[in-house]
């Protein structure tokens, strides 16, 4: 995995256009890929115990040949994108947002997909045979709907 | 509704800076605390979130000293941790007086920034969001459960700009000149947040106070250690003790003869300057200059802030 293939697939997959991912960096290590700034590389930072840099962007698999974007990498760069976005009504997002898979017929090609609602982008999908397979990390879905 | 008991020694504590004032601190104290939230440019359009919540029936009521801080007046039945906009990271629930610490710092895009004690990130996000996601922060923590929340919200909120890192903030020392701004929020007995967690009280002593005193005392030095000449300081607790508060900034005045207290001033806030006595102690004058923030002046939770610069 390298900084081409990331934005290369970024680009094949969803149309993202490679210039915006100009001013970033990819850190890329054990199968993690973090997205920052240059200027953050460009730091002094001798000394520092580091846990993580930036954000977790998405993670890939060498041996299998895959990559996939996180829901918060997707929020970020989702806006940016022209395919394979599947847009869900209120009751789906609701579902989706709790934790539940959807079936749902799209022109989305099989892989993974732009969840929108409206002009939001909601994150991460798995698209196959007619089902969207739920990718929101459990930690932050929902688990009862808004009140108001 | 069910109100704390609040321990004898605790009430007893303040009545000597506030005489009579004493009871409304105290029913202050056993008051819940306003529900606020900010809004995250980094990811949000402030003004089309503000009309969406609106348009879902949120009550809204600007903070005055934060553009983008807002109190829900009808939290109770909205669940902000419900709501699309948290999902989304366009809004994050943060209590209105710790809006004020990032404010007081006032990051600049280009600064190399250190968050000493930073868990679980309120602070940080908001200060990358200041610094429109430029610049570099550098938010630590030794504990690593909360540096996983940490992670989270940074993630949640969007923020590239921040490194994060595990350490005991005292090895900062080592470190020398190295950032242009330090937040120091320090851990403190939590005095001002009864307000929201009333299991405060079962951990309050003086005893514990004068603990954390000593490890305040330990990371304000640090802080000052790694600051760049010319760069400032922010301390703040979320508590009133003086021990924690002006005790430590007198001690840092004791040992470094190369900082000064600056005078702070925010729009909108109400707030007193730090005391000069505690206890038949006294401390350096300068200590005037920093800012006590009662859970009465504001209806907020309890503060106390100082901005040191490194000359
Ligand atoms: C008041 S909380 C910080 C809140 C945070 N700034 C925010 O706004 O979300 C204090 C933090 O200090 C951390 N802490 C305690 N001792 C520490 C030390 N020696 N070095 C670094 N961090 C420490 C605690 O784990 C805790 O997360």
């Amino acid at each position: 995995m390298n900084r081409a293939k990331i934005i290369k697939w970024m680009e094949q997959r969803f149309g993202i256009n490679r210039g915006i991912f100009k001013g970033y960096a990819f850190i890329i290590k054990n199968g993690k890929v973090w997205l920052t700034s240059r200027e953050v590389m460009n730091r002094e930072l001798r000394g520092i115990k580091i846990e993580s840099v930036g954000l977790l962007f998405g993670r890939y698999s060498e041996r299998k040949g895959i990559f996939k974007p996180t829901t918060n990498a997707l929020q970020i760069f989702g806006k940016y994108a022209s395919r394979n976005i599947v847009e869900l009504n209120e009751r789906e997002r609701d579902d989706y947002l709790t934790g539940y898979d959807l079936e749902k017929q799209c022109d989305a090609g099989e892989g993974y997909v732009i969840i929108k609602y409206k002009h939001h982008v909601l994150g991460c999908g798995l698209y196959r045979n007619g089902i969207i397979k739920n990718q929101i990390p459990k930690a932050r879905r929902r688990y009862s709907v808004e009140e108001v | 509704m069910k109100q704390p008991i609040l321990p004898g020694k605790f009430k007893a504590r303040y009545a000597s800076l506030l005489g009579e004032e004493n009871k409304i601190f105290l029913k202050y104290c056993k008051m819940p605390l306003r529900k606020s939230i900010r809004i995250n440019t980094i990811k949000a359009n402030a003004k089309e979130v503000v009309s969406a919540l609106k348009d879902k029936g949120w009550e809204l009521e600007r903070v005055p000293w934060f553009k983008y801080g807002y109190w829900v007046k009808n939290a109770d039945k909205v669940a902000i941790g419900n709501s699309l906009e948290y999902f989304l990271g366009y809004i994050y629930p943060q209590e209105a007086a710790s809006m004020l610490p990032p404010i007081i710092l006032n990051p600049k895009q280009e600064d190399f920034v250190l968050d000493m004690a930073a868990a679980p990130g309120s602070k940080t996000t908001q200060l990358a969001q200041m610094m429109d996601n430029k610049g570099c922060i550098v938010a630590n923590d030794k504990d690593t459960s909360r540096i996983k929340a940490l992670r989270f919200n940074l993630d949640v909120c969007g923020v590239v700009n921040t490194i994060v890192s595990r350490m005991d903030g005292i090895w900062f020392k080592e470190l020398k000149e190295r950032f242009d701004l330090v937040l120091l929020d320090a851990p403190c007995s939590g005095e001002g947040v009864i307000r929201k967690s009333w299991n405060v009280l079962s951990r309050w002593s003086v005893n514990m106070i004068n603990n954390l005193a000593g490890l305040q005392k330990g990371l304000i030095g640090a802080a000052i250690e790694t600051l760049k000449p010319g760069g400032v300081l922010v301390y703040s607790t979320c508590t009133l003790a003086p021990e924690e508060n002006e005790g430590v900034i007198d001690f840092a005045l004791k040992k470094f003869d190369n900082i000064k207290v600056e005078k702070v001033s925010v729009e909108g806030l109400k707030w007193r300057n730090g005391i000069e006595e505690w206890e038949g102690k006294s401390f350096n004058s300068e200590v005037k200059k920093t800012m006590r923030i009662w859970p009465q002046d504001n209806d907020t939770q309890a503060f106390f802030i100082a901005k040191v610069r490194k000359l």
